[in-house]
Parts: C-alpha cells; structure tokens; sequence
C-alpha cells in the first residue's frame, strides 16, 4: 500500500468515518428521494422514509458485523475467504459492479443541476471531464485527505439543513401532511424501500472498515450516520410536502431545488436554488471521490495489483463515457428508481451481506468445532 | 510546483467564474402581462421593466419609478417573450417577475401552457403575485400611474401588507395557487386586478377574486363576496367587522383569530362543521355606551359580531355551492381528514359539494374598548 497518498490502512478516525458515511448517504438523496418516494407514498412520504431508515439500520447492523469479522480485509478480499476464490471472486465483482454503476450515475446526475439551474451553455461532457479530473486528483491525495474535505462540507450541511427547514417557513400548510397515521400502511412501506435503497448505500463500510482506526467505534458511528442522514432526508420530505403539496411534490425531478426555487425570506431574499447547487456540488463531488477511491481499491485488490492510481487513471474515462450513455433526463432518473429498487437493494445491498455473515459466522463456529 | 499550482487555480477561478454576460445587458422584468394576440391566435406578451437610473440617482445602477415596457407575439408563450427579447434594451430577466396579469381572453381559454412554462423552465420565477383582469393585461402595464414607486411595488406592497387590513380582496403567488389548481380538480382562486379612471386619473383596483377550474377563468367573486372567503381561510389579521347594533353604529378591529374547517360524519352524512374563533377590540361606536357599568353590553357584541361574520361566511359557501364549484377547499380537507372517505366521493364531488351541509359556529371576544372605557357626550 502507497503510505505516502495517505490510504495506509487504517487512517481514518470513526468521526472521519461517519462523516464520509452520511456524505454518501445525503448527498444525491436530499435532492432526489423526496420526489419518487412521495410519488408512492403520497402524504405519508416523510413516514416511507423513516420506515426505510429502519431497513437500511437493520442492513448497517449487518455490516458492520460482517467488516469486523475481517477488521483488515475489505469485501473483496474477504468473500474469497468466506465462499472460496471463483465465487469470491464473483461476488467480489458484483460489488464492484455495483459501486462502478452509482459513480456512473452519480457522475451523470451531478450534472443536471448545473445544466438546468446555473447555466445551459456548458455542454454536460464538459461538465462530466472537468469533475473526473478533479476525482482523480483527490483519488491521487489519497483517503485521508478525502475524509477532511468530507468534515468539512459535513459542517456547511448542518447549516443548509437548518436554512432548508427555515426558509420555507411562511408557506408551510399543516392539512398537507395530514393524516398523520396512514391509511393505507401498504403504500406507506412501498415507499419505504425506494428510500431505505438510496440509504442502504452504507454497504461501502464494507470497503472502508479496514481503513478505521477504532473498530470498536464503527458500529456506533455507522448507525448514528445512517440515523442522521434518514432524519435528515426525513426531514426534508416532510418540509416538501408541507409547503408544496404531494401532488407538486412527486411530479418535480428535483423537488428541493424547487424547494428553494419557491422560497422567499422576507420580501427580499429569494431564488435561493444557488444555495442548494453550491451544497450539491460539495456533496457529491466527495461522493464521486469516495466512490472512485473504493473502486480504484477494490479493482486493485480484486486483480492483485499493487497500485490504484494507475486503475483510477483507466477508470476516469471509462465512467465519463458510461455517464453520457443515458440519452436524457428520464433514463437518468429512471433507472434508480426500478432497477436500483428492484433488483440491486433486494440482491446486492440486502442480501448478499447476510448470505456472506451467515457462511463466515457458520464457517468460523465450524472451525471453533 | 505547489505555488505554482495554487496560483494557477486562483487565476482561473478569478478569471472563469462570474456571470456569463455582465448585469447591464438585462432588463429586470418586474410585471409579466399576458393577453391573447387576435392576429394568429397565439399570445401577447407584454414586459414592464424599470428604466435604470431614472430616479435621478446615478445613471444605470438605481432603479426609479419610472418604467417601460415591450411586448412581444407568438404562437406559443415562449415564442412570444422571445420575440419581446428583440424589443428591449437589453435581455429581459424573467427570474425576478413581481406580478403576473393574465387578460380575460386568455384566462377564458386556459393558463395550462403559461403554469406548464413557469415551472418547467427555471429562467421564470415561481412567486410572482398572479391576478386576472376584466380587459387585457396590456392596458394595465401601459397604463400612467401616479405611484412614486414602482407599479409593480406598489401591487405587491397592497397584497402583502394592505390585505392585513382589507378583506375585500384576495391574492395569491403562482406557488400558492399551484397547489389549488393542480392538487384536486376543484376550482382555485387567483387575484383580480382592474385599471379604473378617478377623477381623470389612472387607478389600479385590487379588489374580490377571478375563479379558475380546469386552468379555465369560469367568473368573478365581487369584493363583498370575497370576505367570507378570507374569514373561511383564515385570512385576516387586522380586520374590521361593522354593523348597525341598536341605534349606533359599531365597528369592531379583530386583532387575532383562527378559523377551523373540518368535515364531521353523522349518522351517514358528511357535514363541514367552521369554527371562528376571534378576539378584537372596539374601534368605533356612533353613540355613548355605559361599557363600564353595562356588563351584558360586550356580550352582545360578542353574539352580533359572531353573526356578521357568519353571515360573509354563509354568502361565500351559498355562492360556491350555487356555482357547483369547490373553490372553498373542502375536498383537500376531507381527503387530509377521512382519506378513506375521500377516496369513495372525489369521482362524484362536483355533484356532492353543492348539497353539502355547513355549520358555522363563530366565538368572538371582544378584549378591549380601545384606550377609552365610555365616551363622554359632545354638546
């Protein structure tokens, strides 16, 4: 391992940890969760989301339990341990597939705001190679850098939250979030899975656990992030709803950029949508990084090399040209909420790490034996 | 390497970033009029815009009182704010838009295309103050107005501040009216907005409401119909209720208060019950009332108030109910009340609102008399 770009293993406290956690957690599903899960759940679409942060506490509990079985070993190595090489190998891929197919879309989204809110003049390749570049420069500094750039876009989050739940105070109308105890509690946790899918992104522990200095702590910091970003998301969905409606709520792609479109402080302050696009570029450029690192490393790992720099560099311009595949905004958005809800949270986010828990707790009470 | 590196990221961010044409090249739109253009069909767009530097202050960076406008035709409404573009100074920037007037034509014909642009396209703003007028927009953004500020200032200044105090008008942001008309298809409110001459002089009136169903204007509620609405929605703040009590005249300030809708199931019909529940001040009596000695005095005002108010409530709800349209919200209150309910009557709720029995119960306090107890007789 390079100890010089400061991804020696371990090198991160449990607050960097969590911090990188709830940056990954918050940072695209602030913006987009609101819209689809309220699309299913209707007024109830604050609650979906608390009934899928409940999921997604169950999945983390999982885990955590599963990385700190192996506390030095990521997945990747770690499921050719539990299930042998071809299928470790196997399964290794799979999650790296996964994670190769949200720094796709991720990279994709994270140009939509800027296209449609800040300026349409910049053709979005521009967009997608100018922010793969500066992924690749952080890459290069290392994990340990990343994770100080996370605490701090993580304090600028805290005051947007607040600014969120603030600014559109005079328009809230209480009659739009009630009943309160849904009616139909078969929506409400239809809804919820579309949400807990989003937060279930917390399966990247099993590639950062390694990197923790304080195994002891993770199980602590991973859930209170996973508690943090569901109330904050929550939140959020809940705010939507009582000041626009469910109906203006679910038919918006990014309904808290309308949030804040809509909002107006005093007489004066308004058109704060700028607000939100400086808060989403901070966040899920962290997020790209993160990802980008997590792949770069598991690619490593999973090929026996030595170095990720050199897969990060092949990488780049493989993502940047899998992001221009959707031909518009509606696949972009799609595909998240069938295929990802689907297929990927039921299989790879849920599954998967409790087939690979119960193998190595059977294994390893076998070996006991 | 690393100087190197930091100077270059600091020049390029110095040089790079900033708005992609500079402030003067645009024209702050303030009012938005829209009317139907008869020639092809399409629509009128008419833009008032402030002439920068007229208000003697230094040229080009304070705004005056002093407007102009543009206009601009087209098939399509995009079509014909971009044909404004070619008439302005400069590029007409439309994300600051104050009020927004929608002529008698058009709002017969539909608003369906000018709420599907707004929204979708982030260049227009979303809280403009929406009204109808009786007439075309454009008469009004022409129009000569003595304000000595700004006419689109002057609108927002009345709807904001001034309905704290007037009842007889409503207004509402194109946010607001949204989700009215996109929530339920019953009807919604937007304001109404007329150009009158006084004494040889141009005046804007804002006064009662313009009804909308279907993104359709269908009529006009007047200024005294529009009262009941304003109490039935819980706007009013500083409102006066006046009436004739005995041989005076009373005028009563109500100072705070709350207005609850909720449908009650009994037996097996739906009823609204409306609770009112203020609490104000005299204002005025046209007489000399004993209020320190006559302790039953302020309990029939009490009771009198409590029935006026009632009364602006019953005329809205019968005129709502006699035009078969939901414009009072029931619909959203019952499906945020008895879901279940809702569900089973909202195919049929254009024919169930107007049967629907209404109990208002109004308590109002009067918790004061003003800074005098009783006045002495003038000789």
């Amino acid at each position: 391992m390079d100890k010089k770009n400061g991804t020696e293993k371990p090198c991160l406290s449990h607050h960097q940890y969590a911090c990188l956690i709830i940056n990954t957690l918050v940072s695209i599903s602030a913006f987009m969760i609101p819209s689809p899960t309220v699309y299913t759940s209707k007024q109830y679409g604050a609650l979906s989301v608390l009934i899928g942060l409940v999921q997604v506490i169950v999945i983390g509990y999982l885990v955590v339990k599963l990385g700190l079985m192996y506390p030095d070993k990521t997945v990747i190595e770690y499921s050719q341990d539990i299930l042998g090489k071809v299928a470790g190998k196997i399964v290794g891929l799979i999650f790296l597939l996964t994670f190769f197919s949200v720094n796709v879309l991720a990279l994709r989204q994270f140009t939509l705001p800027f296209q449609a809110f800040v300026s349409v003049d910049i053709p979005y390749t521009v967009i997608l190679i100018m922010t793969m570049i500066l992924v690749v420069y952080v890459l290069a500094k290392g994990l340990k850098t990343l994770s100080i750039c996370s605490e701090l876009i993580i304090n600028f989050l805290a005051i947007f939250f607040i600014l969120l739940m603030i600014l559109p105070m005079r328009n809230l109308d209480w009659i739009n979030i009630k009943p309160l105890v849904p009616h139909d509690w078969g929506m409400t946790i239809k809804g919820s899975f579309l949400s807990a899918s989003f937060l279930a992104e917390d399966i990247i522990g099993l590639m950062l656990i390694p990197y923790v200095k304080d195994k002891k702590k993770i199980m602590k910091s991973n859930q209170l992030a996973v508690l943090i970003s569901g109330l904050c998301i929550s939140g959020v969905t809940a705010v939507e709803i009582l000041t626009m409606g469910y109906e203006r709520v679910d038919s918006t792609i990014f309904s808290t950029f309308m949030l804040l479109r809509e909002a107006q402080f005093s007489q004066t302050l308004e058109r704060l949508e700028s607000v939100a696009i400086a808060m989403w570029g901070g966040l899920v450029f962290i997020k790209l990084s993160l990802y980008m690192f997590i792949l770069a490393e598991g690619f490593r790992e999973w090929l026996g090399l030595k170095d990720n720099k050199k897969i990060g560099f092949i990488l780049a311009p493989i993502i940047v040209i899998c992001s221009m595949i959707p031909q518009n905004i509606t696949q972009v958005v799609r595909f998240p909420n069938h295929v990802w809800v689907s297929y990927v949270y039921p299989i790879v986010l849920f599954a998967l790490p409790i087939l690979l828990l119960l193998i190595s707790v059977i294994k390893k009470r076998g070996e006991k034996n | 390497m690393r100087k190197v590196l930091a100077i270059i990221l600091v020049l390029a961010t110095l040089l790079f970033s900033g708005c992609s044409m500079p402030i003067e090249n645009y024209n702050l739109v303030l009012m938005f009029g829209i009317d139907k253009d008869e020639k092809t069909g399409g629509y009128e767009v008419t833009l008032q815009m402030p002439k920068m530097g007229s208000g003697g202050e230094q040229e080009g960076t304070s705004i005056g009182n002093e407007t102009f406008t543009v206009f601009g035709v087209g098939k399509t409404l995009e079509q014909a704010v971009k044909d404004a573009y070619v008439k302005a100074s400069g590029i007409p920037f439309l994300q600051h838009i104050q009020v927004v007037i929608i002529g008698e034509d058009v709002g017969k014909e539909g608003i369906a295309e000018m709420v599907d642009l707004f929204k979708r396209d982030p260049k227009y703003t979303l809280t403009p103050w929406l009204f109808t007028t009786k007439g075309r927009a454009e008469e009004i953004l022409n129009a000569e107005l003595e304000y000595d500020t700004l006419p689109s200032f002057s609108i927002v200044h009345t709807v904001t501040d001034v309905s704290k105090f007037n009842p007889k008008f409503y207004a509402i942001q194109f946010n607001k009216f949204l989700e009215n008309i996109e929530v339920l298809p019953h009807g919604a409110l937007m304001g109404r907005i007329n150009l009158i001459k006084e004494n040889g002089k141009n005046i804007l009136e804002i006064s009662g409401a313009s009804i909308y169903k279907d993104g359709k204007l269908i009529g006009m509620l007047d200024d005294l119909d529009i009262i009941g609405y304003n109490w039935l929605r819980d706007r009013y703040k500083s409102v006066d209720v006046s009436f004739p009590y005995k041989d005076m005249h009373v005028n009563i300030s109500i100072d705070s208060g709350r207005t609850r809708v909720r449908p009650v199931i009994r037996g097996n019909k739906l009823i609204y019950r409306i609770d009112v529940k203020a609490s104000g001040s005299i204002e005025h009596i046209s007489s000399y009332p004993d209020l320190e000695n006559d302790t039953s005095l302020l309990n029939e005002l009490n009771i009198v108030t409590g029935k006026k108010i009632k009364s602006y409530i019953n005329v809205t709800v019968k005129k709502a109910q006699d035009q078969r349209i939901d414009y009072l919200g029931f619909e959203k209150v019952l499906e945020h009340t008895y879901p279940e309910l809702w569900e089973q009557t909202k195919d049929d709720w254009d024919n169930i609102f107007p049967n629907i029995q209404v109990e208002i119960h109004t308590n109002i306090s009067i918790k004061n008399t003003g800074w005098i107890l009783d006045n002495p007789e003038i000789y």
